[in-house]
């Protein structure tokens, strides 16, 4: 039955979003499109941060949480690019969106998006299988140097974590090929089958893959809590990062007034124990930018991919 | 362990029997998925003990994947994308009068592949996941190639249109984002085609809906009850007589299962084909075969009770369920992945027993229905296709929340119509259209492995075994439509020389 409720408040939604009038914002549902499938990072965030929002009383309306999976995040960005500029259509998506913009794979820039808040990050780390010759990062690019496109990183071919790869490679010299593989736990298995030489993956596979992984380089700002003798990549001398920024966005042109309230809220709901919870037990961290830092940091974010999107897009396999 | 497993089969019995039911119930409704539920019920599962939440979720992926025979036997539409083989031989069964025992079978064969599976899983989970994790690209791309070539073995007789009807299949596949390169190809510039024609909507229409159409055509007869309750029909007979079939579909679907990113739609295509190229009475399938309802339905339960292997040892989910599965171990802080046996044995345990119950339960509520369901082949279809159609539509809308896909799924309700009126089987279309996207991105990712050479293909010695049982496959077909050709023939000239 909640199925046929979604579905149809779903399309309620979507459709009295051209009708509406200037009142006190917000006086009816709000519609969070989750661009990624149901049981992974983004769903289980923007559902934590519903439960609390509905429980607490944070928003006057409806929260709806709604998955429209595809094409690596484009079709439910489309639909909120599509949507009336009034807050009542949102997206919650991390920097998916920029990769597919970066090598123009969509015609949309994150400049066609307001940026509301950005609510938490996880971030990655570089990992060989355990009995892999490479026991640091020097080894690894050392060899790769030595041996252009020799060594393989299984990932994904313009995929979000392909760009800090590809940032990696530019400021060592070095050059390996990407292997089209998928999600981290597709990784795990390439590199325990011993199809792949090096992944990028997500804090939780610290202490999973504890016994299968070797972790060479944290892609941080500072050193992981939960592993602090994995050096970073900027110690070691690669100003790298890689985290994921869950960001919630309004098509542009949306009204500022209508951007806090909904950014109140999400920040509140973010705050709560629940959710604090939920972020804790995923491996991700709370980070609440809003207003001018946020813009600065999607800015410097966004460029960070544009700067590598040859390098990415020279990476396809040319058969 | 023990006391994991005395918790589930009292305290989780609730949990277990009501994962189940709901699984069947939304498993036999076209258009409801199992998947779709999962993700519903998993906000639900919140509050719950993670222990308990793990058996109402796993009991409703069992549960849904049963269900699906329902309507695949007595509709001919499948109720699931795994029950889609089912369709064949389980129909023709039950339009012969005999529903209850084409439920029968298929709840038995079901019980059978899950039970093996089961015992596969509580047993050799930690070697069979090591061995799983050693199938690269190229060795899934070879296995992929042998149920492809099996398409041969399922349109023999039509040889033609079954190739047709499978190019047609892979062509379709092919809009939207490249698997390797991430470029979005074959769209003509329509954004909405970005994410390809995907998989529901496009069975939705062409195997439910355009089968609507078809059964409105001809609304005024009606089959014709007997008199009574039929019960399940389980002989001992129908057990004995297919042991082999049942045990080798089920090694098939457990093996196929675990094998990551490869689901039990693939495992009952590949049981049902080789159990089609093996039988001795090939012609039979597509008619009411048991060995077809059996291949399909043993192979699929085991498949998906497989595809928890590669879950517990590892933390890899190998298809979209699992991957919500593995979503609740987080929600539910169970650290799944390649520690979850050291760490938290009493969760992987939970698992394994949870699969035990659920597939007991799942024999359990089918045996009490199948009667009552039985009776649904003489129900008037005025009363059961509408809602159907509603639930195609829902079930459409809510791959993307978009309704392109409404309009995809109502172009392959004409599509499939007319293949129906033209008699290009669907199956071949089906299988291609499943398989081809796995056999390219896995072929193309052993060239990106492997530095562009072919050569692995026929020196990984799974990869040479794989082709040499495809290219067998293939002559073995061929040589059959030649010696049913010339037998045709033979009979011919004979009866023209006695004329």
């Amino acid at each position: 039955m909640r199925l046929v409720t979604t579905a149809l408040l779903g399309a309620i939604v979507g459709l009295a979003g051209t009708a509406a009038a200037h009142a006190e914002f917000p006086e009816k549902p709000i519609r969070l499109v989750i661009p990624f499938g149901a049981g992974g990072g983004s769903d289980g965030l923007a559902r934590a941060v519903q439960a609390a929002i509905e429980k607490n009383d944070l928003l006057p309306v409806p929260l709806v949480v709604v998955n429209a999976e595809g094409a690596a995040g484009t079709v439910g960005s489309r639909q909120v690019l599509d949507a009336e500029p009034d807050g009542y259509t949102i997206l919650q998506i991390h920097q998916e969106m920029f990769a597919v913009s970066a090598v123009g794979r969509v015609e949309y820039t994150p400049d066609d998006f307001e940026p509301i808040i950005q609510a938490t990050q996880g971030c990655m780390y570089l990992a060989v299988p355990v009995d892999s010759e490479f026991t640091s990062l020097e080894d690894l690019i050392a060899h790769a140097k030595e041996n252009p496109g020799a060594l393989k990183q299984a990932d994904d071919i313009g995929g979000v974590t392909h760009f800090p790869s590809a940032q990696l490679m530019r400021q060592a010299d070095a050059e390996w090929t990407i292997v089209p593989t998928g999600a981290t736990s597709a990784r795990f298995a390439a590199l325990k089958g011993g199809f792949a030489d090096m992944a990028l993956m997500s804090a939780p596979w610290l202490d999973r893959g504890k016994e299968d992984l070797r972790a060479l380089a944290s892609l941080t700002e500072e050193r992981f809590e939960a592993a602090p003798d994995l050096p970073t990549a900027k110690e070691l001398g690669y100003d790298v990062t890689s985290c994921l920024a869950r960001r919630y966005w309004a098509p542009a042109g949306t009204p500022q007034e209508n951007i806090d309230i909904l950014a109140d809220a999400i920040e509140a709901a973010v705050q709560t124990d629940e959710v604090q919870q939920y972020i804790a037990e995923s491996n991700e961290e709370t980070v609440l930018l809003r207003g001018e830092e946020l813009r600065e940091a999607v800015k410097a974010d966004y460029q960070s991919f544009v700067d590598v999107a040859d390098v990415v897009r020279g990476s396809a396999p040319k058969q | 362990m023990l006391d994991v497993y005395a918790h589930v089969f009292t305290a989780g019995l609730y949990w277990v029997f009501l994962g189940a039911g709901i699984g069947i119930l939304v498993g036999s409704i076209p258009g409801l998925s199992g998947a779709m539920i999962i993700a519903l019920a998993l906000p639900t599962t919140y509050f719950m003990d993670g222990g308990d939440a793990l058996l109402f979720l796993i009991s409703i992926y069992i549960g849904a994947t049963t269900g699906g025979l329902i309507s695949a036997t007595l509709m001919r539409m499948p109720g699931t994308e795994a029950a889609i083989m089912t369709t064949l031989d389980g129909y023709p069964m039950a339009a012969r009068g005999e529903p209850a025992r084409a439920l029968g079978i298929g709840v038995a064969a079901s019980f059978v592949g899950g039970m093996v599976a089961w015992a596969i899983l509580a047993l050799f989970s930690p070697p069979l996941s090591l061995i799983a994790v050693r199938f690269g690209p190229y060795e899934i791309f070879a296995m992929t190639v042998v149920a492809l070539t099996l398409i041969a073995a399922v349109s023999r007789g039509s040889l033609l249109n079954g190739l047709l009807a499978a190019a047609l299949g892979a062509l379709i596949s092919m809009p939207g984002i490249d698997p390797i390169s991430g470029t979005i190809r074959l769209t003509f510039g329509q954004n909405d085609l970005d994410s390809g024609l995907t998989l529901l909507p496009a069975i939705l229409g062409i195997l439910v809906l355009s089968q609507v159409i078809v059964d409105c055509e001809d609304l005024k007869t009606r089959l014709t009850a007997k008199a009574g309750l039929a019960f399940a029909v389980i002989k001992l007979k129908d057990i004995t007589n297919y042991a082999w079939a049942y045990v080798r579909s089920a090694l098939i679907g457990t093996w196929i299962g675990i094998l990551p990113g490869v689901g039990g739609t693939t495992a009952s295509i590949a049981a049902y084909s080789v159990a089609k190229a093996t039988s001795r009475t090939p012609e039979k399938f597509g008619h009411g075969a048991e060995e077809g309802i059996i291949a399909s339905e043993t192979a699929n339960n085991a498949g998906t009770v497989g595809a928890l292997v590669p879950l517990i040892t590892l933390g890899i989910p190998g298809s979209v369920i699992t991957a919500i599965l593995l979503g609740a171990m987080v929600i539910h802080n169970l650290n799944p992945g390649p520690l979850l046996f050291a760490e938290n044995p009493e969760i992987a345990y939970t698992v394994i027993a949870g699969s035990l119950a659920a597939n007991i339960a799942m024999l359990i509520i089918m045996l009490v229905a199948t009667p009552f369901l039985a009776k649904l082949m003489y129900v008037n279809k005025v009363y059961l296709l509408p809602p159907i159609v509603v639930f195609c539509f829902i079930g459409a809308f809510s791959v993307s929340s978009r309704f392109f896909d409404i309009g995809v799924m109502l172009a392959f309700a004409a599509l499939g119509y007319l293949m129906d009126k033209a008699r290009i089987p669907p199956g071949p279309f089906i299988i291609a259209y499943v398989l081809t996207p796995m056999a390219e991105r896995n072929l193309r990712s052993g060239l990106v492995t492997y530095d562009g050479s072919f050569m692995p293909l026929l020196t990984r010695p799974l990869c040479a075994f794989f082709l040499a049982v495809a290219v067998i496959s293939v002559v073995w077909s061929v040589w059959a439509e030649i010696k049913a050709f010339r037998a045709r023939r033979a009979a011919q000239q004979a009866s023209g020389a006695s004329a």
